[in-house]
């Protein structure tokens, strides 16, 4: 016995090494990624449940405590490796599994397209492409970490703008906090009224809401965000140097669209203002190149 | 940069049946979910395997790695506990109605309209310290140079496997049948373990769990890898007696072995660093 448990093993020459203390474990930044973890985890749950619509405001907590952590890190200079790595898995969670998870039950509850009728196969397997969101954002966040351009402008969509467009969307759907479909002024459970929802509605509007409330647009809309998430497209960021107008004319003007859009439509507005974040950097891409031409 | 390499995609692989396993467990079905996690873990081992035998090592591989681990060995692990919380608090009290899951959730999950908030419906949230502290174990590990050869620590894989067991001793050997996705129904228990252990209040034992499996996984604990660099018996008689008692074990008791096998891990590892410290010298020359 004692023979097998000779130490061969470079385990007993590790205590003299360096060890990791709470204090380096618990730093502010850190318990603040945490945070960030624990609504992800909060928004897991209740999305399963059919709590569709509170995703929004847990992603949008795990938002801020996202950008404190980065602050605190830098205002209390505690950042560390370890710490950006806790940062980048608490949004996997956050940002690639919770929209995920979003899509999957939005998938689930939508009308299935004349192609197919509920509970065939396709219609029963379609919600399944909901998880192509987690796996594209592991994919962005792990090249992310490993990019060293993307300091002052990203290359493809951040998770965190994926994750507000996909959990906006039960929002813009008129699916409120809990789930009920909301309209004028009223409250519906979701399924259960929404052929009475349907009646009081113009025919543009149901058109409209049969669009977008089909298991074939959002599983295109996952696609697409999937495939942008990993798209070598530049996006602006928001790290700027100046406030000046010059040099920052494509951020000023997306604020501007986003504060009337956010009046207009209030937290409906999310994915919109992220389909313009989309469109903004795209354009900003093209004339970017277009002046490099011209240099 | 090549984002789909075989590794990668392994990788993946591995992460969507961990998003599948935390819809199987919120459905109900505690043991899938498992299954997956097993799955997982095969694939988990395999990236690693074949990022070597290809060489396409890469830093995006190593990082999307640890990404995947954070879904199925830190959320899943979670999310299987919390609902083991919540089933035993169910069954504790016959007169206890946990919010059941409708359209009209509060925060806590389900926070029915016609059951008052109490502070017990908090308790199966401790089960997400698991996933806490499998991220801070995550972020350690891979900033820590320490952490080649051996592990400080318990691994993910490891505390997953102990807490995902529990669903499956309980539906395969207890005989609660709870756990394959049906609605409860209590009646339909009848197995050789059921006197034994199925009418005990678990849910502070899973509390207790949530916070022993919290410690060690940051805990600094030096715990030996099963990599093997050369497959003889010098040099390797602890993996080795290790394997065999882990097999013997499954033959024996089944999926009980699972939990104990970590147990037993943990334990060889701790009674090893003892004999390590007291030959410290020799092995510090030799080094």
């Amino acid at each position: 016995m004692l023979l097998i448990l000779q130490p061969r093993d470079k385990s007993a020459r590790l205590k003299n090494h360096y060890t990791w203390t709470m204090k380096q474990l618990f730093s502010v930044p850190n318990l603040l990624s945490l945070g960030n973890l624990l609504c992800g985890c909060i928004a897991i749950l209740n999305v399963i449940d059919g709590n569709i619509g509170i995703a929004v405001y847990l992603v949008m907590i795990a938002c801020v405590f996202d950008f404190l952590d980065g602050f605190a890190a830098r205002g209390l200079k505690q950042g560390s490796p370890m710490g950006k790595e806790l940062d980048s898995l608490a949004d996997m969670v956050t940002f690639g599994v919770v929209p995920g998870m979003v899509m999957f039950q939005m998938i689930g509850y939508a009308n299935p397209t004349g192609l197919w009728g509920r509970g065939s196969g396709i219609s029963e397997w379609l919600p399944y492409i909901g998880f192509m969101v987690p796996l594209f954002s592991a994919l962005r966040l792990a090249k992310f970490n490993v990019d060293t351009r993307q300091s002052e402008s990203f290359i493809g969509l951040p998770t965190l703008a994926n994750a507000l467009l996909i959990c906006g969307l039960p929002i813009l759907f008129g699916l409120n906090d809990s789930g009920a479909f909301f309209f004028n002024g009223r409250t519906y459970i979701l399924n259960d009224y929404l052929p009475r929802v349907m009646e009081s509605l113009s025919a543009f509007e149901v058109a409209l809401r049969e669009f977008w409330h089909s298991q074939i647009t959002l599983a295109i809309v996952t696609v697409v965000m999937s495939v942008l998430l990993v798209s070598p497209i530049p996006m602006f960021s928001f790290k700027v140097k100046s406030l000046k107008w010059k040099g920052n004319e494509i951020r000023y003007l997306f604020l501007a669209l986003a504060a009337s859009l956010f009046v207009v439509l209030k937290l409906g507005a999310l994915p919109l203002v992220v389909v313009a974040y989309i469109l903004l950097s795209g354009i900003y891409a093209l004339t970017k190149r277009q002046s490099k031409v011209e240099l | 940069m090549k984002l789909f390499t075989i590794p990668n995609i392994i990788t993946l692989g591995n992460l969507f049946c961990g998003c599948l396993a935390i819809v199987f467990a919120f459905n109900g079905n505690l043991v899938w979910a498992a299954y997956l996690v097993g799955i997982a873990a095969v694939l988990d081992f395999l990236d690693g395997f074949v990022a070597r035998a290809l060489k396409q090592h890469s830093p995006i591989g190593k990082d999307l790695d640890s990404l995947a681990d954070m879904v199925t060995f830190g959320v899943v692990p979670g999310v299987v506990l919390y609902h083991l919380m919540r089933t035993s608090l169910q069954w504790s009290d016959p007169g206890f109605m946990f919010p059941s899951s409708n359209q009209f959730g509060d925060l806590w999950v389900g926070g029915n309209l016609n059951q008052p908030f109490e502070t017990i419906h908090l308790l199966p949230f401790t089960a997400f310290l698991v996933t806490l502290f499998s991220a801070l174990r995550l972020a350690k590990f891979n900033n820590d140079t320490r952490q080649s050869d051996s592990f400080i620590g318990v691994p993910t894989p490891a505390s997953s496997i102990l807490i995902c067991s529990i669903p499956l001793i309980l539906y395969h050997q207890v005989g609660l049948q709870n756990f394959g996705g049906e609605l409860f129904d209590l009646h339909k228990v009848d197995g050789p373990l059921f006197e034994l252990i199925g009418h005990a209040d678990w849910t502070w034992h899973y509390v207790a769990l949530s916070l022993i499996m919290s410690y060690l996984l940051i805990s600094e604990i030096p715990l030996f890898a099963l990599k093997f660099k050369s497959f003889k018996l010098r040099g390797n008689e602890l993996r080795y007696s290790f394997l065999a008692a882990a097999v013997v074990m499954m033959v024996l008791l089944k999926f009980i072995a699972l939990p104990l096998i970590i147990v037993l891990y943990i334990l060889l590892s701790v009674v090893n660093n003892l004999f390590a410290k007291k030959n410290a010298p020799d092995s510090s020359t030799a080094g």
